[in-house]
């Protein structure tokens, strides 16, 4: 509204309908409006999703698996997009390690790679034959090489107890 | 884009215009590096190329993903008063014009 009466002095050639500071403390008002309004949608969205996921919990109660797309590799987490319900999260290594899951990562960050060693028998028909560099034993763990683009299954545990609610993605042992 | 141009040559010092400064440089050449160990090649010299080399991905998932990653890079578009901010931020980075507002 501002810029139609602005407009339309100028087109009436009138002196300045506003002044510099009028301007200022409006611009600064709409942004902060417009991003109020924005946080609010994407809260709102979130609250939303987290009840949706605690439900599905209800009878899957250690997390809900789900395919994602890798986005992003670090050293010690990956980022991923989860498509069935819109999730942009990091997967963090560590979490799995906490759990006893995993037993070591390797990032080659030239390659953009990261290798998860996992505390389950390797699989009879390993394609690759993966080099451990960390004194790992071949034949007690299962290695997973992580990369940008790949498609992989991840855990989602949701929790509607928190405040504000939230959800927490793990890394899941490849088949 | 019409009208901002007329009411900031009117009234240079307090017209209500919106911009969208464009994302760092660091985080875009980050995800560029990223992307073409990927074989993905983009083109940063504008918004346009930056378009362009992304409609050229042919795979919709690598798509998908490389704009999110993009995005991720991005600034906030802002509302501003033309008089009190640096005359060579006033473009709009995504809608590629040099000086713009909300009217409609």
């Amino acid at each position: 509204m501002v810029v139609h009466r602005t407009l339309d002095s100028c087109l009436r050639l009138e002196a300045e309908p506003f002044s510099t500071d009028a301007i200022n403390a409006a611009s600064k008002q709409c942004n902060v409006r417009k991003f109020a309004s924005r946080d609010a949608q994407d809260a709102s969205q979130n609250l939303f999703l987290v009840a949706y996921l605690s439900k599905l919990q209800e009878s899957s109660p250690d997390g809900i698996l789900a395919e994602a797309w890798v986005n992003g590799v670090g050293s010690r987490a990956f980022d991923v997009l989860v498509p069935k319900f819109g999730i942009q999260s990091r997967v963090w290594l560590e979490d799995s390690m906490d759990l006893g899951q995993v037993a070591g990562v390797e990032a080659d960050a030239e390659k953009g790679k990261l290798k998860v060693h996992w505390n389950i028998s390797p699989r009879e028909d390993d394609l690759e034959k993966v080099e451990r560099t960390v004194g790992l034993d071949p034949n007690r763990h299962r290695t997973q090489i992580i990369g940008m683009f790949d498609n992989l299954e991840v855990l989602i545990v949701a929790n509607m107890k928190q405040s504000p609610p939230s959800y927490k993605l793990f890394a899941v042992a490849p088949k | 884009m019409a009208v901002a141009k007329k009411i900031s040559i009117a009234y240079p010092e307090s017209s209500l215009l919106r911009r969208h400064p464009p994302p760092l440089v660091k985080a875009l050449d980050e995800v560029v590096e990223q992307l073409a160990k990927e074989g993905i090649k983009l083109d940063v010299s504008s918004a346009g190329s930056l378009q362009s080399s992304l409609d050229a991905i042919e795979d919709p998932q690598k798509q998908m993903l490389s704009r999110l990653l993009l995005i991720k890079g991005m600034k906030r578009a802002e509302y501003f008063c033309s008089g009190s901010v640096d005359i060579s931020t006033f473009s709009h980075y995504a809608l590629s014009v040099p000086l713009y507002t909300h009217f409609t």
